[in-house]
């Protein structure tokens, strides 16, 4: 028994939401407006309406509050950040604090204040899709996607067999990788102690066998894919058919709508960023 | 009928093709049919050919010399090899490398969506083979939580989903521990007998071979025994001389005949020495 | 004989505290004395993997202790990798954990480890070479070149060379064929008669289990359910098949014989004694 069963991939989250059951393709569009609803943000109130309209979508995928927390922890360094640097860098409206050379404006502080927000919004936004979307989903809804650039000679459907294999296979290596760092632990391999330049020593006894088993298993697997018959994406067809619905298209809709509320937002009410 | 026939088949594996040495032939001049819902077991060390022999039933391996019919077609045929792979299924060694995609049912449909079934039809088959190989309760999990047996029976679903009328199996359970094992012969028995599909199993484990209709032992390219697993086990001194073993029941019956107890010769299973023992038992009383 | 391995209700827990908690082991108490060779069996998820990663460290109890020669082998936590060279574990297929130019090298890793001379490993290298079947001529091959079979001796040699006084194989034989596995088999006994150290061999085989083993280790859900001598546990047969497990065949035939109210012992693992004991059956019939 292993740890390793407990893995899950992405980050997708059981559920049967109707974000959940909407299209993938759709719902990868619909990110993408979200991107550019985030970013036209000119004003309080614009930003405001925004990030209501993120907090309506998350009460829509029916995943809990507390797994987007689990999400954003990581970038809160990043928000941390970018919030220091605008704070002390921008300057502009009225002078509120000063400290020698460094000074701390308004405009600093709202452009702070917009970027963390527009940074949770953006990371809070592209959960909502990894989490109510199967990874197998969403790279076969990236194929379907970009297959009109198939046009100019991008192998789009490789592209996606590889993402689909990679997906397959980071739960097989990562449980090989803990193979091969037991065994070598076994003959007294240490991983811990030592120089930097020691330590990535130390790693060789782990990255060569992992690559020559890596290299071993691509060769299996394409036999086993020519074995059944795999020429590539020509002629294929999919058991799974993707087809958007009226849920599609009221999402759509509605976020249309909210975009067109975001820039009457600005243009009535000034921008102040 | 005869289903796959290899007709003086050479083969062996070399940097240049079209110059194989002699000391490379790994196959030389193997003449085998094999008949339409037979299961025939081969039997072998490692390094004895029979891989390469697998590889010979479906295109991947393309004789040197003589040929391969699949069904009556050359498999050097290169517009037909997708007919061929359709027609004859293979399951290798390690599940692992052979699942294709992250959800089982997406794994079983990936063989009918490269021959371009239309969707419905594929639903129905992946469903049906699923449930073929008990399978179906699974079918939305992530390969990587199954055990080895369940792996394998995944990988024998997506092949029977391509509807092929024969499957090799190249050392299937190998890797498996007891209960995968049974899980995986019970599955190939089931398919041969109620589907009627042609099985051809590749294994080094003698017992799995006694349950075969044919045994094939294979040495150095050769096939060096060939007929029921009764008549093959007889020759006990020729397994072992290819480092191969013989079923336990079958050694020791070979025994006591030596020693001049009255058993016959073609004993396989436990079951069957418990009773024939019983009866000599009976009959000195 | 004098204990070399104990563990006192030793239990690890996956996934402590979460939701998915599983008892791996539980409760293990067991006293191994030194020179045996000891067979584990137990079918997947019974924890006997578990079990092992607990006697070398890879693994710390959840709770309990394991002790080496009677000492706890956590008291000092930097002293752990030297535990590990007197508990030397060899895993299933250790063939993929070589990595080095050459056999030599490879087999030198974990001796260079332990810090010891060029004089000893080399020493060690030279004899540990023998015991696995091979000869000084694959020193400079690369280990990627070799067969299956080579690779996993070169692989056992590896561990081997670490001199440690508990060996710990699991499933030595896994996926080799009928002669890789008895050349294995052979190698594993030759090494116990010759170093005496103490062996843990890891097995789905009651076969091979019952040819080389003195005592027979069983792990079911979790829990220790035998550690006795082949004798005794195999004489459990139905509680074993309960567990889902097999029993040697030539056994299975004697229990078949005694049902079927035939006077003959259990205890037969061996050809020879199953030729002899029957013949005496049917002897016994005539008089």
């Amino acid at each position: 028994m292993s740890m390793i069963s407990d893995i899950t991939i992405g980050q997708y989250y059981k559920g049967d939401s109707l974000v959940h059951r909407l299209d993938a393709r759709m719902k990868i569009i619909l990110t993408v407006l979200f991107i550019v609803m985030i970013f036209i943000c000119k004003n309080f109130l614009s930003l405001g309406f925004m990030f209501l309209f993120v907090l309506f979508c998350v009460l829509m995928s029916q995943v809990p509050l507390k797994m987007f927390l689990k999400s954003l922890k990581p970038i809160i360094p990043i928000v941390l950040f970018t919030s220091v640097i605008n704070i002390f860098y921008i300057s502009g409206g009225t002078e509120l604090l000063a400290m020698g050379p460094l000074k701390i404006t308004s405009k600093g502080l709202i452009t702070a204040g917009f970027m963390s927000i527009r940074i949770v919004c953006l990371i809070i936004s592209s959960s909502i899709l990894t989490y109510t979307t199967v990874p197998t989903q969403l790279t076969d809804a990236i194929e379907r996607l970009l297959s009109p650039l198939k046009i100019f000679h991008i192998p789009v459907h490789t592209l996606a067999m590889m993402m689909t294999l990679a997906l397959r296979f980071i739960p097989t290596l990562i449980e090989e990788i803990e193979r091969i760092t037991n065994a070598q632990k076994a003959r007294g391999a240490d991983f811990e102690s030592g120089s930097f330049i020691e330590k990535i020593k130390a790693l060789i006894p782990i990255l060569i066998p992992l690559f020559v088993s890596a290299f071993r298993r691509a060769y299996e697997l394409a036999f086993a894919m020519s074995c059944r018959c795999y020429t590539g994406g020509e002629g294929r067809t999919r058991m799974k058919q993707m087809k958007y619905s009226f849920k599609d298209g009221a999402a759509f809709v509605i976020f249309a709508l909210g975009i067109t509320g975001v820039v009457l937002l600005n243009h009535y009410f000034g921008a102040i960023i | 009928m005869n289903y796959i026939e290899f007709k003086d088949v050479t083969f062996g594996y070399g940097e240049d093709d079209e110059n194989i040495k002699k000391e490379e032939y790994v196959l030389e001049n193997l003449n085998l049919t094999i008949e339409k819902g037979d299961f025939v077991a081969v039997l072998g060390h490692n390094g004895c050919g029979k891989s390469t022999l697998a590889k010979l039933c479906n295109g991947i391996n393309i004789p040197k010399y003589g040929s391969v019919l699949v069904d009556g077609i050359d498999t050097k045929d290169e517009e037909k090899i997708n007919d061929i792979r359709q027609r004859v299924g293979m399951v290798f060694q390690n599940p692992d490398n052979q699942i294709v995609a992250t959800i089982v049912e997406d794994d079983v449909a990936f063989g009918p969506e490269n021959l371009g079934v239309e969707p419905t039809e594929i639903r129905k088959r992946v469903d049906e083979a699923l449930k073929n190989v008990g399978m179906y309760d699974f079918r939305l999990s992530e390969p990587h939580k199954l055990s080895g047996g369940q792996k394998q029976r995944v990988a024998i679903a997506g092949i029977i989903a391509m509807k092929p009328q024969c499957i090799v199996l190249d050392e299937p359970t190998s890797m498996l521990d007891p209960r995968g094992r049974r899980e995986v012969m019970e599955t190939v028995k089931m398919l041969n007998r109620d589907f009627g599909i042609t099985v051809v199993f590749i294994t080094h484990y003698m017992d799995e071979a006694a349950k075969a209709n044919r045994v094939i032992v294979m040495d150095e390219g050769r096939i060096i025994l060939d007929g029921k697993p009764k008549e093959v086990f007889q020759h006990i001194d020729t397994l072992k001389r290819v480092g191969l073993d013989v079923p336990e029941a079958t050694l020791l019956s070979h025994e006591l005949i030596k020693e001049g107890v009255d058993l016959p010769k073609d004993i396989l299973t436990i079951d069957e020495l418990c009773a024939e023992i019983c009866r000599t038992v009976e009959d000195l009383n | 004989m004098s204990i070399v391995l104990e563990t006192k209700d030793l239990s690890y827990i996956y996934s402590k505290g979460t939701s998915s908690q599983v008892d791996a082991i539980k409760d293990v108490c067991l006293k191994i004395e030194k020179g045996e060779l000891v067979g584990i069996i137990g079918h997947t998820g019974s924890g006997k993997s578990t079990l092992i990663q607990h006697f070398n460290g890879l693994l710390k109890g959840t709770s309990g202790t394991v002790l080496l020669e009677g000492k706890d082998i956590w008291e000092n936590k930097k002293e752990i990798k030297n535990v590990r060279f007197r508990v030397g574990i060899c895993f299933q297929y250790p063939e993929y954990q070589l990595f080095e130019e050459t056999v030599y090298k490879d087999i030198a890793y974990g001796p260079k480890n332990m810090k010891l001379s060029d004089e000893e490993i080399d020493k060690r290298v030279r004899n540990v070479i023998k015991f696995v079947g091979l000869d000084e001529s694959y020193f400079d091959k690369s280990p990627f070149e070799l067969s299956g079979g080579e690779k996993r001796r070169v692989a056992i040699a590896g561990v081997m060379a670490m001199e440690p006084e508990v060996l710990i194989l699991d499933e030595p034989c896994a996926g080799l064929d009928p002669k890789g596995r008895d050349t294995i088999l052979n190698l594993i006994r030759e090494y116990q008669k010759k170093t005496g150290s103490t062996l843990l061999v890891v097995s789905h085989s009651m076969e091979d289990i019952s040819k080389i083993a003195t005592k027979v280790l069983v792990m079911n859900e979790a829990h220790l359910a035998f550690y006795d001598s082949v004798d005794n546990v195999f004489s459990h047969a139905d509680e074993l098949k309960s567990m889902g497990l097999n029993i040697p065949q030539l056994t299975e035939l004697f229990i078949k014989l005694r049902k079927k109210g035939c006077n003959v012992p259990t205890n037969v693992y061996t050809l020879e004694k199953a030729k002899s004991e029957i013949i005496k059956l049917l002897k016994g019939g005539r008089a």
